[in-house]
């Protein structure tokens, strides 16, 4: 029975298996393969077949060839998901109110919102960062207001930290925390939260109870939306961390452009990857426990 | 301040005098401001008795579920003042008022189970654990849920859904119920019985019930009193049988039941309108030999019952009753409901239409609707 109806669907599943596997999993097997390449003197790879780059993740080769122990890009990348989790909570703190704020006007000021929301969309990311570091230098616009307000008297050094980083990419990925949960707040039919007030909930209670077991979807889906592709950004730790401070996704990045190592770079993002899914299934599996305890 | 209820036995006996309860004075509420606002109440003033069963009846938009939410909470009141038990409400937010809804939509929490949202607003009020748990019991009982405390609202019909929504509000035995058109989402059949259960459910609870409804029959069915609104006014306030055969004024008379308006010319009472229920009307044969026009309009003035010429135009065979419609010769229509047909009348009979002295009431005119302000 299940069998047929499989045959049956088959052809109309086609076109969207097709686009999946073209644009997902093609990519990812190719740089599984490069991966286990050895890196050719001019970027691409060769053969032979090798683990070397997730050995060198992990261990730097002494001149008698031992390994040693090198925690370089695993601090790289404990500061990618620290910087990640950072850009996701402080993107629930901002976007919560702030789709609620949108959720509560009328209709035609909704429209107006999102289309806003929006907006920074239609110009390049890589313009946009880089606009956050006229901004931010010291001959920028904060440290020029702060000096014409007498506030101080030397300008103060906000590029290059770890914080300008964390700025840059909450700057990014903000919307993508806003609109999921916006979409599940804008269905929050307004009747509960006045139920809830009615049934003797100040308004922390109403939110704790109502509002927030009803937006908490849009929380999940928003969380992956920002963290997962903060996690990999390499622009705002490129331009705001001046590749001081690199990120995960910049090193990725320079293997695959300056450092020509394709396999090591494809190593690294593998790792990534594997996190990822780990954190992912990990995250779905706790919220599939609490639906049906 | 003393409180006045401090003053009273605080079992609140069905027997005692009747005790106001809720006090509206002088309300008017305001959609905007500027040339673009609408009032949707103007000036309402009416006093709610406490357990008693009170309605709200009114056309749509007339202003119910404004001087609801008003008692709520969830408006405030661009000028008078609203005060429960004699404490003034003005400042007071929704969650502090001893005062719950049954939203017209139910409302319910859709991530809780139907315990739980009965549970709601008890623990809310931080009462203990035990008492939360056999307060939910007793009230899921007194609706006849106890087999559904697990379920989510989803899972459950429309009329279940309504009554979890009554459960919700009465648990936390709130001075005061609002009932907002709890009944308009079900079938004929089940808001009967709904009708019957919500009776039932406000003498057994002793609790204060404000209904708001457009329907008429159910006004009538179900409430100690009814305070009938149009237009942002509250037009008349009594109990049913007060309403219905002492209509105030002329939308009172036509909005509640069937009424034949007459201008006041045509009975000895010149100048006002007069209402008549079509069921005091009967009709006498008046033969061939009567003019059908040019009739004095006046017949056995100095008697005890007043009686018009005029001539059958339409009847209607309603099962138990026959409705005729009778175009007086004076000029206007009047409609007659009888129980049985009378003797020899058929459309285009002349007949006499006439009712027993003291049937016809004079009603008021009905004062200008509040509107868009100037
Ligand atoms: N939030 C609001 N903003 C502007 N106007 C409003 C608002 N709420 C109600 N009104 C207006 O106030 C008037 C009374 O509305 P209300 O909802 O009290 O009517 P109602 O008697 O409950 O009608 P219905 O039987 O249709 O529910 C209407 O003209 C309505 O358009
Ligand atoms: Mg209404």
């Amino acid at each position: 029975m299940s069998g047929t109806a499989r045959v049956r669907t088959l052809p109309l599943l086609a076109p969207a298996l097709g686009v999946i596997l073209v644009f997902m999993v093609a990519p990812m097997l190719i740089a599984g393969a490069y991966s286990f390449l050895t890196a050719g003197a001019y970027g691409g790879v060769r053969l032979p077949v090798t683990g070397e780059a997730y050995v060198r993740f992990l261990f730097d080769r002494d001149l008698d060839d031992s390994l040693i122990f090198d925690d370089t890009y695993l601090v790289i990348f404990g500061r990618s998901i620290a910087l990640a989790a950072a850009t996701t909570v402080l993107s629930v703190l901002i976007g919560l109110p702030v789709a609620w704020f949108m959720a509560c006007r009328d209709k035609a000021t909704r429209d107006l919102l999102v289309l806003a929301i929006t907006i920074p969309f239609w110009t390049n990311l890589l313009i946009r960062t880089y606009c956050w570091v006229l901004i931010l230098r010291d001959q920028g616009l904060v440290n020029a207001a702060l000096i014409g307000t007498g506030v101080t008297s030397e300008p103060i050094t906000f590029l290059y930290s770890n914080e300008a980083i964390l700025l840059g990419l909450v700057y990014s990925f903000l919307p993508f925390m806003v609109l999921p949960i916006y979409a599940t707040l804008e269905r929050l039919d307004p009747r509960l939260v006045e139920a809830a007030h009615d049934l003797y909930a100040g308004r922390w209670a109403a939110f704790r109870y109502v509002v927030w077991p009803l937006a908490k979807a849009g929380v999940a889906a928003g969380t992956i939306l920002v963290f997962v592709p903060a996690l990999g950004a390499f622009l705002a730790p490129d331009l705001l961390g001046g590749g001081r401070k690199l990120m995960i996704g910049s090193l990725i990045h320079l293997q695959f452009t300056s450092s020509r190592n394709w396999p090591f770079g494809a190593a690294a993002s593998m790792i990534l990857m594997a996190f990822v899914l780990v954190a992912l299934v990990i995250a779905a599996r706790r919220r599939a426990g609490q639906v049906a305890p | 301040m003393t409180h006045p209820a401090a003053a009273i036995d605080p079992s609140r006996s069905p027997a005692a005098e009747p005790r106001t309860l809720v006090e509206v004075a002088g309300v008017t509420k305001a959609f905007g401001s500027g040339p673009g606002s609408v009032v949707a109440l103007a000036a309402v003033s009416l006093s709610i008795f406490e357990n008693e069963f009170f309605t709200l009846l009114g056309p749509s938009g007339c202003g119910k579920t404004t001087l609801l939410r008003l008692i709520a909470g969830f408006e405030h009141p661009s000028a008078g003042v609203i005060s429960l038990d004699g404490r003034d409400l003005t400042e007071l937010p929704p969650h502090r008022r001893p005062v719950n809804t049954v939203f017209q939509s139910y409302a319910l929490f859709p991530h809780m189970s139907v315990a739980e949202n009965v549970a709601f607003g008890l623990e809310r009020l931080g009462r203990p654990r035990a008492e939360i748990i056999a307060r939910v019991k007793h009230v899921l009982a007194l609706v006849k849920l106890e087999a559904m405390a697990d379920r989510r609202p989803a899972q459950l019909s429309g009329g279940q859904q309504q009554r979890v929504a009554l459960a919700r509000a009465l648990a936390p035995a709130p001075r005061l119920l609002l009932l907002d058109e709890p009944l308009s989402a079900l079938d004929q059949k089940l808001r009967r019985e709904m009708q019957g259960e919500l009776k039932r459910l406000q003498r057994e609870t002793g609790v204060t019930f404000v209904l708001v409804t457009h329907d008429q029959e159910e006004a009538l069915a179900m409430s100690d009193r009814i305070a009938v609104m149009s237009t942002g006014r509250v037009l008349q306030i009594g109990g049913p049988s007060e309403i219905y055969d002492r209509p105030a004024t002329r939308f009172v008379a036509d909005f509640i039941g069937e009424a034949n308006l007459l201008p006041g010319d045509l009975v000895g009472r010149p100048g006002g309108t007069v209402a008549i229920r079509p069921e005091r009307v009967h009709l006498v044969s008046a033969g061939a030999g009567i003019p059908a026009s040019g009739g004095t309009g006046e017949d056995g003035a100095g008697g005890t019952a007043t009686r018009l010429p005029g001539i059958v135009i339409t009847l209607t065979f309603l099962g138990s009753d026959v409705l005729y419609e009778v175009a007086l010769a004076a000029g206007p229509l009047i409609k007659a409901r009888l129980r049985d047909a009378a003797p020899g009348v058929e459309a285009g009979s002349a007949v006499l239409a006439g009712w027993p002295k003291g049937a016809e009431r004079p009603v008021a005119e009905d004062p200008l609707p509040a509107g868009p302000r100037p």
